[in-house]
């Protein structure tokens, strides 16, 4: 009898789903340029899910006596959730240009900016949960986040001085390109219409270098929540990056 | 290569999948590494994409095919066909831009009443490229991407409120374009637009909290969006109730804030199994859960998707099933990573467009294609891993002298398939009056048995027939082994009518003064109508020659699959012209008395009232092979994978497959065509096929 | 610490509290007790967070069960993390447990493995007893999960203890994590969490979502319990340096090192890993830290323990998000960042 031709093995026999095609070129055992919070994160969910999948495998085995997965499926996992998180920020970052332009988003995207611009709150120190600088009024904070992802421009340095009986949360977003413009903020609203809006917000523009300055006074009747707002660039009437502030605590009675 | 240290494949059945496998299989790189033979049941080669020439040429489908602009293999796969034929420049359809035209506007239809339907048409504006270009740098289908191109179309459909009071009746959906700054802007110094800057605010300001990474603000990001959704519809709900076009504009904010909800809350961009952690949850309950009015979930807009895939378990127009994840994937596709055209059309038959270019190429590359060869049973192996053994086929019918089978004929200089078998190549007598049955599995003559055996008369199986045929022709397998039982039992198909009409006049005529349109969300049960008049200078008419053309088709209740469905569907369509086309053709008559005889036959024909309509062309698709793959919830991870290599000897391919893309459509048969050639041979890469690793 | 944190210790300590209590019941000392339940007694009166329990307890009250549905599911588990102890003392010849020697160092190895044992055999006792509550049938699916938590966390062990054997040094932060959620994860956070929700009557659900909700939250407490095994003695003697490095533990920071150390500064960090803890010197030790601060191991550690709890919380909201508002919901959901935020 001849011997029958057999089909090679395949190595894979499923979509590799990851949405973050780009790295996959990148090692796969290695950290590539995935930040570690995205990678570990993306590995923690694939041992974890993994698991769960083989335990729905050997239940269904035990029921047909089908063999099960084999060992390869780790390897077929390895490269997927890597970049789970960093593609996270790549949206945020994406969302944060829908007003602005297409081609910016564009290139953007063949860059590797997203991702070092995200871990620069880490850098900045800022707390993890926050996601911005916390200031405890009415002592004023500053900070540097920044919002944009343009590798070749250098962070915009934004000081926040908050006034206010009550802690809060400040977060401040700007493009690079509005580090010297003529910078108005639109009063920052709750999303509930009926709650008064914080009109106090002034932006002084860099001085020789120096950072942008956000001054926000929070009056002592305004209920806890977020408040958002837009920066607009005056000579051009875009947008050019948000700011947010969340409050914490009880109002003041207006008695 | 000497012939003996060539492959050989069996390639079981002839659409688009089957057709997709022969091709990779078989291209010249591979320096003919494989012999690849084709069994075809019947005459021609198509499957549910074949198409005939009747009386005059006229053009007789299946149903109603468009492509559509994200169809990347499948135009990848035409335009290798068309460069590979090389027809000349006289020649009709010479290439493949000839062979497909852009169709850029499409239909909803709302119902505003009862027995009352509104349409809306839109124009979707061309993309940048060519559906089958190669892709630019870099994969641009993540979840991330999806989200971020849901918000601007968000933005872009509060710019088209802004604007739409004047144009009542049409609007552009600037669902690819980036908001203009200028509106935005402008916008934003307008008082009385707060809320709607609120809104944009809203969207923006997610961005700016999200960039930490923190779960935290997530939550935040679910609060903005109820808020948007929440003061859209309050900026909205004085004039929703007579303004209908504001109603509309209303729901698709209210779905698309829905799906980024529903992204965001399920985490999706996370999720290692992209769409798939949804499949379970039924696209409209999911889309509930996440915040949508029951009104947009029954909008023109929603059953038009539903429509196009078909999705209505057992053909129950009252049961609506999709499953949510593919249903995202699919939409996600169609309107965001369209290029050139959201739909094209074809520019002749789809068996001429499609199937007569590749059988050509294929007979030039040395595919042997081997018509009236119905498969009967897959046979296993018992000896060593599991393999297939045999495949037992009956072959309907010889040819005269031997010799293969010339299937195509010529109409006005392009190759094309009849509607009928050419009977005079054919050895037998009995066949002239049953020779319909040739595409009957279960009535069609037998001339001989043939049995093809392992390594005698092939090496590997690439199976290509429709899932309806599966649990006949592959008993042993359904017996032998769970996985694929549950794959038949889980994976639901569904039958499907259709009809075409000749029309003596101009769509302007039967008061239709929108232009060339594919419009879905229509009344059943006919819910989809295109305006095929495009087709007639292919087709073969003497004078006076019909106008225009119109095709219509739906799923098939599973209540009317019967003996006689044929019949069925006459009625179904008579009923429908008379009582509902009205709404779309307001000259056709009031309702019980449609124009008959403004109805064009191919010849003379005497038949006047309403056996006119046994003139024109219409069919019931309930053969197993005819019938349509559906999405329903939760069937995903039952579907098999070409890749699987449990039968060491055997791939799979078709739109039934776990190929990537879980629908029917040409797309996900080419792909499965391309997997299942990659399971044999390693090529195409996975990488290369297009869509394959999409989320 | 934050305001809103503070609900961690409260609650710690009040089902802490009535653990103990529970406990004391299955610990009541009889012969013999010098050579056995006089030492049974000793870790457990040591004190400890009753971490463990406490979280059990907590998810049986955030799903709307009495209290007495998961004691003795709370107790079995703080017997057998216990016995757990013991064990991990024998096999790391550890000296120091809670600032005391440990039982290994105090009476020898034998007596010590003997008393691991009769832990885990007493926590078989309070499984059994639950059955008065909970009914036959849920007793046994507590029972089974039982079994499920010390298998896995028994091969998480035999991963951790081999690659110390055999001295692997190709080990990436993939091992290291899947060792974490069997070492750790299963019986600190999973297993807690999952006992909690089936006998809060959840046994209906799929208890999917708690090994993710758990994973995330054991592999946050167990990178920052050994952060602060490797920062914290370093702040309170000056001079006195990690137990961990001392022991060769594969922790985090010292997959980071081996991956980001190259030539000879990573065959050196190899060869002082293979030694035996008796030929560790001090010298080495402190070699060992300095490359982790050079190459930004511990912030990289830091950073990893912070985008765990980050997930832990996100699926916290997924799965207790459609609970009523709680005392013990809110513990919860606040133990991710309590986790990061304990010195």
């Amino acid at each position: 009898m001849t011997e029958r031709i057999q089909r090679p093995r395949p190595q894979r026999t499923r979509p590799d789903r990851n949405p973050a095609e780009m790295l996959r070129a990148g090692s796969p055992g290695g950290r590539g340029n995935a930040d570690p919070v995205s990678r570990s994160v993306g590995l923690g969910y694939q041992i974890v899910e993994q698991y769960l999948e083989q335990g729905r495998a050997f239940a269904a085995g035990a029921a047909t006596g089908a063999p099960l997965p084999g060992a390869n499926m780790m390897a077929d996992l390895t490269s997927r959730m890597i970049r789970t998180t960093a593609d996270l920020f790549e949206v945020w970052f994406q969302m944060m240009d829908v007003s602005g332009s297409a081609r910016a988003m564009q290139n953007e995207r063949n860059g590797t900016a997203p991702y070092a611009a995200a871990a620069a709150p880490q850098a900045a120190g800022a707390a993890p949960y926050a996601g911005g600088v916390s200031a405890a009024a009415p002592s004023p904070a500053s900070a540097a986040p920044t919002g944009t992802g343009v590798p070749s421009v250098a962070s915009t340095a934004v000081a926040v001085q908050v006034t206010s009986s009550r802690p809060a949360t400040v977060l401040v977003d700007l493009r690079p390109v509005a580090a010297g413009a003529g910078l108005v903020a639109h009063a920052l609203r709750n999303t509930d219409e009926r709650i008064p809006r914080i009109t106090d917000v002034a932006i002084a523009p860099s001085v020789d270098g120096g950072p942008v300055t956000v001054r926000i006074a929070l009056a002592a009747e305004l209920p806890p929540g977020v408040y958002n707002g837009m920066v607009i660039d005056e000579a051009t009437s875009l947008p050019v990056g948000t700011i947010s502030v969340r409050l914490e605590g009880e109002a003041a009675s207006p008695a | 290569m000497s012939a003996h240290d060539r492959i050989k494949v069996a390639v079981i059945g002839g659409g688009c999948a089957a057709m997709s496998a022969a091709f990779e299989l078989t291209r010249p790189e591979l320096g003919g590494r494989f012999e690849v033979t084709v069994y075809q049941m019947g005459w021609r080669l198509g499957g549910k994409g074949a198409s005939g020439r009747g009386p005059s040429g006229r053009i007789e489908e299946h149903g109603l095919h468009i492509w559509m602009g994200w169809y990347e293999n499948a135009f990848r796969l035409m335009r290798d066909a068309y460069g590979e034929l090389g027809r000349a420049p006289s020649q009709p359809l010479a290439t493949w831009q000839d062979a497909f035209s852009p169709m850029e506007r499409l239909g909803v239809v709302d119902r505003v009443g009862d027995d009352q339907w509104a349409i809306w048409t839109a124009v979707l504006p061309p993309m940048d490229g060519q559906p089958g270009d190669p892709l630019p740098e870099g994969q641009p289908w993540s979840v991330a991407h999806y989200i971020t191109r849901s918000v601007q179309l968000l933005v872009a459909l509060f710019q088209t409120l802004q604007d739409s009071d004047s144009s009542p009746n049409t609007a552009s959906i600037t669902a690819a374009q980036p908001a203009s700054t200028d509106t935005l802007s402008r916008m934003l110094r307008y008082g009385e637009l707060a809320t709607l800057a609120g809104m944009i605010q809203g969207i923006s300001v997610i961005g700016g909290l999200m960039q930490a990474s923190s779960p935290v603000p997530q939550t935040l990001a679910l609060e903005f969006l109820d808020a948007i959704a929440a003061n859209a519809r309050q900026l909205l709900e004085a004039r929703l109730a007579d303004d209908i076009m504001l109603r509309r504009i209303w729901q698709i904010i209210d779905v698309t804030v829905a799906t980024l909800r529903g992204m965001l809350r399920f985490n999706l961009a996370a999720d290692p199994r992209g769409f798939d952690a949804i499949d379970d949850y039924e696209c409209r309950q999911w889309l509930r859960m996440n915040g949508a009015s029951d009104s947009s979930l029954d909008s023109g807009y929603i059953r038009a998707l539903y429509d196009l895939a078909f999705c209505y378990e057992d053909g129950d127009p009252q049961r609506p099933s999709m499953s949510a994840g593919q249903a995202l994937r699919g939409t996600l596709r169609m309107f965001f990573t369209y290029r050139g055209a959201f739909f094209w059309r074809m520019n002749a038959g789809m068996g001429d467009v499609v199937f007569a270019p590749l059988y050509e190429v294929l007979i030039r590359r040395g595919v042997r294609f081997e018509f009236f060869h119905v498969l009967r049973n897959v046979r296993l192996g018992s000896d060593g891993s599991p393999h297939v053994e045999a495949l037992e086929l009956d072959v309907q019918a010889r040819t005269r002298d031997g010799s293969a089978y010339r299937p195509l004929v010529d109409v006005q200089g392009l190759p094309c398939w009849p509607s009928r078998p050419d009977l005079s190549q054919l050895d037998g007598d009995g066949l002239g009056e049953h020779w319909e049955q040739l595409e009957s599995w279960s009535a069609t003559p037998v001339a001989a048995r043939k049995e093809l055996r392992v390594s005698r008369d092939f090496d590997f199986v690439v199976l290509g027939v429709g899932l309806g045929a599966i649990p006949q022709v592959c008993s042993e397998l359904l017996a032998a082994d769970p996985k694929w039982k549950a794959m038949t039992q889980n994976v639901k198909t569904v039958a499907t009518q259709a009809f075409q009409l000749w029309l003596a006049d101009d769509m302007r005529a039967w008061g239709w003064t929108g232009g060339p349109v594919a419009l879905s969300g229509f009344v059943e049960p006919f819910d989809t109508w295109a305006d095929m008049s495009h087709l007639l200078p292919r087709e073969a008419w003497a004078e006076p020659a019909p106008q225009s053309i119109a095709y219509f088709c739906n799923v098939l209740s599973e209540r009317q699959v019967r003996e006689n469905s044929h019949d069925i569907v006459r009625t179904n369509a008579v009923q429908f012209l008379e009582q509902s086309i009205r709404h779309l053709w307001p000259q056709a008559g009031p309702a019980g008395q449609f124009p008959w005889q403004r109805l064009a036959p191919p010849g003379p024909s005497g038949a006047t009232g309403r056996s006119r309509f046994d003139t024109q062309f219409w069919r019931a698709n309930t053969e197993p092979t005819d019938r349509y793959v559906l999405s329903v919830p939760g069937s995903s991870r039952f579907r098999i994978s070409p890749l699987d290599r449990t039968y060491d000897n055997l791939t799979i391919a078709g739109d039934w497959t776990a190929c990537g893309f879980h629908a029917g459509c040409v797309e996900a048969a080419v792909m499965s065509g391309r997997v299942a050639a990659h399971a044999l041979c390693g090529l195409p890469r996975l990488e290369d096929i297009i869509g394959f690793d999409h989320p | 610490m934050n305001e809103e944190l503070q609900i961690v210790p409260a609650v710690l300590e009040e089902y802490g509290a009535v653990t103990r209590k529970a406990l004391r019941e299955y610990l009541t000392p009889k012969a013999p007790r010098r050579y056995l339940y006089d030492l049974i007694n000793d870790y457990p009166s040591r004190g400890g967070r009753m971490l463990r329990p406490s979280l059990c307890l907590a998810t049986a009250r955030a799903y709307g069960a009495p209290l007495a549905y998961a004691i003795h599911a709370a107790v079995a588990l703080e017997l057998i993390h216990n016995a757990f102890l013991v064990h991990d003392d024998v096999e790391d010849e550890s000296l120091e447990r809670r600032g005391r020697p440990t039982l290994p160092a105090m009476h020898g190895v034998a007596l010590s493995v003997n008393v691991g044992d009769a832990l885990a055999v007493t926590a078989l006792r309070a499984l059994l007893d639950s059955r008065g509550v909970l009914g036959h049938r849920l007793a046994g699916r507590v029972v089974e999960e039982t079994e499920r938590m010390m298998r896995e966390s028994i091969e998480g062990q035999a991963m951790d203890l081999g690659w110390r054997q055999d001295n692997l040094t190709g080990l990436d932060e993939r091992d290291y994590l899947d060792m974490v959620f069997r070492k750790t994860c299963w019986y600190t956070t999973i297993y807690p969490s999952r006992v909690g929700a089936l006998v809060g009557g959840r046994d209906s659900e799929t208890l999917d979502g708690f090994v993710r909700y758990g994973f995330f939250l054991g592999a946050a407490f167990q990178i920052q319990d050994d952060l602060l095994n490797l920062l914290g003695d370093h702040d309170a003697y000056g001079k006195e340096l990690s137990g961990d490095l001392w022991e060769g533990k594969r922790t985090l920071m010292v997959i980071e090192l081996l991956r980001a150390s190259e030539g000879e500064e990573r065959q050196r960090v190899a060869a002082i890993l293979a030694r035996p803890r008796s030929a560790r010197s001090r010298q080495d030790v402190a070699w060992l830290r300095r490359c982790m601060d050079e190459h930004g191991c511990i912030e990289y550690a830091r950073s990893v323990a912070h985008a765990m709890a980050g997930a832990a919380i996100h699926e916290a909201s997924k799965i207790y998000g459609g609970l009523a508002p709680s005392r013990d919901k809110e513990f919860l959901e606040a133990l991710p960042r309590w986790v990061l935020a304990r010195a």
